[in-house]
């Protein structure tokens, strides 16, 4: 019998790695060569990056199409200004605990949700964001409908303005970086594969012993975990949090499922890819107001219809090559 | 007490507008297997039509339909020709994603023309007028919505199961590829079935837009209405439908007795009480 | 007379390809069985005349036009109407309804919901029920009844036996004759060797793709036809 054994296409390896160190260092140092302006500007796309991450890895890869995510978002941004703005908890520790909570708060949301299967898995991910956002706008200590603004003392312990904008590029640095890592690691491992199955049948994926309750769960609590890092340490940077705002579907979802179409959903470099051009468009389109949005919600529709490989897709297709190696082959 | 009594009463009534809602995006589920997330701003497209033809020609709210239903069953029959028909029989992402970049271009449209402003149609006095039985008092045009409601969906279940169009509907929900070698274009009934939906989206948008008042982003709240109604009264079943309308009405008009706040939040509750009880919905299937 | 032709049909499922340059022909009034084991391709061959599955323009001739590539809603239209594999009724509608969409092709003839039950009695006692509580030979005379409906002048008839009881396949056969002299010719798939050569003019045995016999029915030698089927 010949011996198989299963190979990655790894043949950019090396430069590869090169390019992230590299890529990674001038990251780093973004507070010395870049304004405050600058730092906002990247600790967005950092964020926006992460959660379009997440979200290809949920829909692109399991499966799971939320239309959601924003109600982990806002839990992140209001567990955030609830612990360090209010009851004096360390930043770090702040952020970390808004994720841990989001985190948590999708297991029973999960467990409920995903008894609808599909499309309807969807809109019921939905309904689930404005629960939260309704909830949030009762709550009185929370600034009910009105939200609260970060109190200042409090940010001023972070730093002027400069030290804050700088301090939370670090960290939407490293939550970004954190999440692709995940996700790699993720889609490499065999749950990666077990992932794809169930994604392109969950039936013949469960015949196979792939538990498909436990891995949607899986990827949900921890994309709801990013979403909630990732709200916190926005609206940190935005010192001001409100319920519409935290809960934004088009913010937190719209945009994002337009990044992943755009980049090439099921490919982890097309979150990459499309964070790049939204942000482009955004800049050259700013001055649009809402044709602004009907234009992206256009080449969104025409990418989904004429290329829905996306952008990434096609460089791929052209070139063979993966950023992020996952290709498996077999060779005997 | 009759208060109470007074604000069930009036959650059943909004509860067949509800369902006509729900109708619109079950046809449509059930004919293409395609949930679509457009359903709520096409509603709203619909009352801002209705706006449109009443403030311009100067008529009565009820006479926009004239010009309404034509109009909704040609924009129905233009996406799905021209978009949606692409998308049918793929995975169940592309439609999703399609059908969500609609909502984006609609909703985005429509600001771009009417602003964020607050508009409601205006029906004239039987939006007063009341009807006294006791001391519970139930408004006509309420009333006049519910009985709409009830016939539209009287009229959808003759259509599907007494036309040869419902026949040719049922046949393609069941197996598209035969009804195809049986001779139907199935591209085009996809579109009519859009289109009649379009149609009941239709008179569900002129009848909503005088009970409460709309802008260009209400559309989701109409989606998610919608689609909880379908949930809840079970798919394939157009009574069960009506069911689900009236849950959902009573659940947030009983909501909004409690504390007028929690109106939408009693509904999306109750919602996910009965999908925690019932994954199938309260009618299951056929 | 030859009304309708293969000339050297191929026929992919994307990048599979299930037939090999087939070529049969079907002249009016002649019954066809296609035979050959499980998976060979017979189901493609009748898609691909019926418009089911996509072939190129000249591949396929009826009535001197070439229709290969049609949609099938226009096949039919044009008067090839089918019996499906597995029947595959509408299951949601009643017997008459599903008899009613045979009709949408809108082909003008002698068949009506009335003449179908006078070739199928049975069916008259069941005709609000719904498809899915039929059994599989009632199921089959729908199918059959449905396909008339379109008035067609060739029937495409996929698997006549599978999943019946012999009594009912009996009856089945036993209307053939009867299409035939309405008018009908038929490309019938039946895996039965024996029921094959009976019931019709000319046979075509179907291997891999490729036709690896052919033959007049009452010409062929039963082993001989038996043997292709097999491969040996
Ligand atoms: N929808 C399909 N997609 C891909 N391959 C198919 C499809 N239908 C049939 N095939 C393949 O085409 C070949 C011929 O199938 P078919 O025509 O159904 O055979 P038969 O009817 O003789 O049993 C088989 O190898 C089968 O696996
Ligand atoms: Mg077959």
């Amino acid at each position: 019998m010949p011996n198989y054994k299963i190979e990655r296409n790894e043949k950019y390896h090396t430069g590869v790695l090169i390019g992230f160190g590299v890529l990674l260092v001038f990251l780093v140092l973004l507070p010395f060569w870049g304004d405050k302006s600058t730092m906002r500007l990247a600790t967005e796309m950092a964020g926006y990056l992460a959660l379009a991450v997440m979200w290809n890895l949920l829909a692109g890869y399991a499966g799971v199409m939320s239309i959601g995510q924003q109600a982990f978002v806002g839990v992140g941004g209001y567990t955030v200004f609830t612990l360090a703005g209010l009851w004096g908890v360390p930043l770090i520790p702040s952020i970390l605990l808004a994720g841990l909570v989001a985190g948590l708060l999708a297991i029973p949301v999960g467990l409920i949700l995903f008894r609808l299967n599909g499309a309807y898995f969807a809109i019921g991910s939905w309904v689930m964001a404005e629960i939260f956002l309704l909830l949030t706008a009762q709550s009185d200590y929370l600034g009910a409908g009105s939200g609260m603004s970060f109190p200042t003392a409090v940010a001023k312990s972070f730093g002027n303005s400069t030290e804050r904008a700088a301090l939370f590029w670090w960290i939407a640095l490293a939550i970004v970086i954190a999440a692709l890592l995940i996700a790699y690691l993720w889609l490499r491992s065999s749950r990666g594969l077990a992932l794809t199955a169930m994604r392109d049948d969950e039936v013949a994926a469960s015949g196979l012993g792939v538990n498909v309750m436990r891995n949607k769960l899986q990827v949900f609590l921890v994309a709801s975990a990013v979403a909630g890092l990732v709200g916190a340490i926005l609206f940190l940077g935005k010192l001001r949090i409100s319920p519409t705002s935290a809960y934004d579907v088009n913010e937190w979802t719209a945009n994002i499922i337009f990044i992943v179409v755009i980049g090439g959903l099921g490919r982890l470099e097309g979150a990459v890819v499309g964070t790049i051009i939204f942000f482009l468009l955004r800049g050259f389109l700013a001055d649009f107001g809402s044709y602004y949005l009907i234009i992206l919600g256009l080449i969104a529709i025409i990418t989904m219809l004429k290329m829905p490989q996306g952008v990434w897709g096609l460089i791929y297709d052209k070139t063979q090559i993966e950023l992020f190696p996952l290709k498996r082959k077999i060779v005997s | 007490m009759s208060e109470l009594v007074n604000t069930i009463i009036q959650g059943i009534l909004i509860g067949g507008l509800y369902a006509l809602f729900a109708a619109g995006l079950s046809l449509v589920f059930g004919v293409m297997r395609v949930v679509n997330l457009a359903h709520g701003d096409l509603i709203v497209t619909g009352s801002f039509l209705a706006f449109t033809a009443t403030s311009i020609l100067g008529i009565h709210a009820a006479l926009s339909v004239v010009f309404v239903l034509p109009l909704m069953a040609l924009l129905g029959y233009s996406i799905q020709r021209a978009i949606l028909n692409r998308t049918v029989g793929t995975n169940v992402l592309p439609p999703l994603l399609v059908t969500f970049g609609i909502a984006i271009i609609l909703q985005n449209g429509l600001l771009q023309i009417f602003t964020a402003d607050d508009r409601k149609l205006d029906f004239g006095n039987i939006e007063i007028a009341s009807m006294q039985i006791g001391n519970i008092s139930i408004g006509w045009y309420s009333i006049l919505v519910f009985v709409c409601a009830i016939a539209i969906i009287a009229g959808l279940q003759f259509i599907s199961y007494k036309t040869r169009i419902g026949r040719v509907l049922r046949a393609t929900a069941d197996d598209p590829e035969v009804a195809q070698v049986m001779g139907v274009d199935t591209r085009h009934t996809f579109s009519v079935a859009m289109a009649i939906a379009m149609v009941v989206c239709g008179i569900s948008a002129v009848l909503f837009a005088a009970w409460t008042s709309f802008t260009p982003l209400s559309g989701p709240s109409r989606l998610l209405i919608a689609f909880e109604v379908v949930v809840i009264g079970g798919l394939g079943s157009i009574w069960g439908t009506l069911i689900g309308g009236l849950t959902l009405g009573v659940a947030q008009a009983f909501g909004g007795y409690l504390n007028p706040a929690w109106q939408m939040l009693a509904g999306h509750i109750a919602f996910i009480i009965i999908l925690v009880l019932r994954p199938a919905g309260i009618f299951k299937g056929r | 007379m030859t009304l309708l032709q293969t000339h050297n049909l191929d026929a992919y499922y994307l990048d599979f390809q299930a037939l090999y340059g087939v070529s049969i022909s079907l002249d009016a009034g002649q019954i066809v069985a296609i035979i050959g084991p499980n998976g060979a391709g017979k189901t493609t061959l009748l898609r691909s005349l019926a418009g089911w599955v996509p072939v190129e323009r000249g591949c396929v001739t009826f009535d001197d036009e070439s229709i290969g590539g049609f949609a099938a809603e226009k096949v039919v239209a044009l008067g090839i109407a089918s019996v499906p594999e597995g029947r595959r009724l509408f299951h949601s509608l009643s017997v008459e309804e599903n008899l009613l969409m045979g009709q949408e092709s809108n082909r003008s003839g002698d068949w009506s919901t009335d003449t179908v039950f006078d070739l199928f009695p049975v069916l008259q006692g069941l005709r609000k029920r719904r498809g899915s509580d039929l059994s599989g030979g009632e199921q089959q005379m729908v199918a059959i009844g449905r396909a008339l409906m379109a008035n067609p002048k060739v029937l495409l008839f996929d698997e006549l036996s599978l999943g019946l009881a012999p009594t009912i396949v009996g009856d089945i056969c036993r209307t053939l004759p009867v299409l035939r002299d309405k008018g009908v010719s038929m490309i019938v798939v039946e895996q039965d060797v024996r029921r094959a050569l009976d019931l019709s003019d000319y046979v075509y045995c179907i291997l891999e793709g490729k036709i690896n016999l052919e033959g007049e029915s009452n010409e062929l030698a039963f082993d001989d036809v038996a043997n292709a089927f097999f491969g040996v």
